[in-house]
This record gives structure tokens, sequence and C-alpha cells, in this order.
């Protein structure tokens, strides 16, 4: 259905069984003034920096602060990559030579007796 | 003895310079003049008696609180209607969002609303049942078609008020009522004959 369809609908009278929604009202309940109140006094004893945070203008900043930190980074990796002239990166530097991140282990070939508890069948 | 309210006769310009100024009384006034209304629309939107009444609370002070930057230029009644649909919104988006959805109409005591008849009504039916069955077939509208059908049928808005109160074109709400009214004659038919 499009608008023009639903303008001349529009137009057309309106049931009389329509009026019978303003049969249902609500009014507020009572007391509904003194919560106003003490809600808002409570608001307003709360430190300046805990109503920022309920805000929904925080998500959007920190959001924006995530990307900032996420480009500086990533502009800061890219620089100190450029500046190092053998072309070694972070990755590289934390490994070893032999790509074990440094942490000793001696590969089978340097050691082919199994320990006593590595569960290998000893001939 | 109760206090008398300095704002009670005031006039709509009088009432938005109070708000201007975060007078108190400009709020009880708020509420006298407009509670009946906010209640209404967010009980109609939400169907849950506590979580509207929250919503009124909530809207009340986000006008106190906004009251210094409110220019007036499209009434309070409007205004403060426009704070409460975005608060329920707010509220039913939060509810899908919640994997929580409304199996069906609750009824209209769980929503807090009340039947008491406005005009006459001249056929042998119970105006009460069919009030209810209206309702009913209402709360089942999509939201947006719920929303102008209450500000339009149950408050009684004109269209310029329910455009500056959902922030939508005059065509749009037009439309909006128009899919409401088409739903609703389809729901309940039987009672075209």
């Amino acid at each position: 259905m499009n608008e023009r369809d639903d303008l001349r609908r529009e137009g057309n009278d309106e049931p009389r069984w329509l009026r019978l929604a303003a049969d249902l009202r609500a009014e507020p309940a009572p007391g509904t003034l003194a919560r106003v109140r003490e809600r808002l006094a409570t608001r307003e004893r709360e430190p300046a920096w805990v109503r920022w945070l309920g805000r929904p203008v925080t998500l959007a900043t920190s959001v924006a602060l995530l990307l900032v930190c996420a480009w500086a980074g990533n502009t800061w990796i890219a620089t100190t990559e450029r500046a190092r002239p053998d072309g070694a990166t972070l990755v590289s530097a934390l490994l070893d030579e032999d790509g074990s991140f440094g942490l000793g282990l001696e590969s089978d070939a340097a050691s082919p007796e199994p320990g006593a508890d590595s569960g290998a069948v000893m001939r | 003895m109760e206090r008398s309210n300095p704002l009670a006769d005031a006039g709509e310009r009088e009432l938005i310079d109070a708000l201007r100024r975060k007078d108190m009384a400009a709020l009880e006034q708020l509420l006298e003049r407009c509670g009946g209304a906010m209640a209404t629309l967010a009980r109609s939107m939400l169907r849950d008696a506590t979580e509207a009444q929250d919503v009124v609370e909530e809207a009340l002070m986000r006008a106190y609180e906004a009251g210094p930057g409110f220019r007036g230029e499209r009434g309070v009644r409007t205004w403060v209607l426009r704070i409460t649909a975005n608060l329920c919104r707010d509220r039913l988006r939060r509810r899908r969002f919640n994997a929580g959805s409304l199996d069906g109409p609750t009824p209209i005591e769980d929503a807090g609303l009340r039947f008491d008849p406005v005009g006459s009504w001249d056929e042998n039916l119970d105006r009460q049942a069919m009030a209810e069955r209206l309702d009913a077939a209402i709360a089942r509208l999509p939201e947006d078609q719920r929303e102008v059908t209450v500000m339009r049928h149950r408050l009684g808005l004109s269209h310029d008020e329910m455009c500056a109160a959902l922030g939508v074109p005059l065509g749009t709400v037009k439309s909006r009522l128009a899919r409401a009214l088409t739903t609703l004659r389809h729901e309940l038919r039987d009672w075209e004959r």
C-alpha cells in the first residue's frame, strides 16, 4: 500500500466504534510528584562523573576513544617498523631463531632419548 | 490543608517560563495538566503499569532537566508527550533486545488503564466489552501504528500535534493512521455490519 492510497483512505469517515478508544484512560499513580522530586534530589547528589557515565553520549565518546586509540596504535607500530633497518618486526623480535618464542625447549633431534615420564616405549 | 500552586491558573507562556527557571511548581503543574495523557500513552504502549509509571516519572525528570533549553514552539503537552513516546520506544527496543516479547496484549487492568466512558453511546451494547476488544486490537498493532492510534483516538491529538510529538512528517502520520484503521476494521469486521 503506498502513501497516496493511505491518504485517500484517511479521508474516509472513521467508524463510530473508534470513539470507544477514548474510553480507556489512565492517571499517574498517587505520589508521583514526590517520587520525581526524590529521584531528582538523588540524581543531583551523584558526583558529576557518575551522571556523565549515565548519559548516552558516553557510549559514543567511548567508541570514539577506542577508534582513536586503535588508529594511534596502528600508526605507532607502522612507524616503528619503518624505522627498523633490518626489517625486524615486533613478532620476529619476540621469536627465537627456531621460532620457539625463546622458551629454551630442545627439539626431538637434539634429545633422541625420551624422558622417563614421556610415555614413549623404550626398546 | 492543600497548598495551592502559584501556576494553577497560569497560561502556557507562564508555564514555559517557569519550566525554564526550573521551578518545581512548574513540574507540579506539568503533572497536573499532562500527567493523564502521559500515563495513558505509556500504559497503552507498554501494557505494563509499573513500567509505564516509571516512564512517566522519568519523562517528568527529563522535562525538568531540559526545561531551561525548551523553546516552547510547539506547546508543553506535545513536548512532554514526545519525551514520553521516546522513552516508551526505548523500553520496547530494550524488550526486543532482551528477547522479551508480548505473546498477546495484556488485559486492561494489567496495563493500568481504566474504563472511563466518554460521550454517549445509544446502542444496546456492552460498551465496556467493546472498548476492551478494541483495546486488545489496538494493542496488537505494530508499534508505530499503535502510537498514532493512541495519540489520535485516545488522547485526541490533532495531526499537527502528532507530527510534533513524533517528529515525523504529516504524510507519515496519516499513512500510519490509515494502515492502523485498515487493520482495526479487519479485526473488528463483525462490528461493521
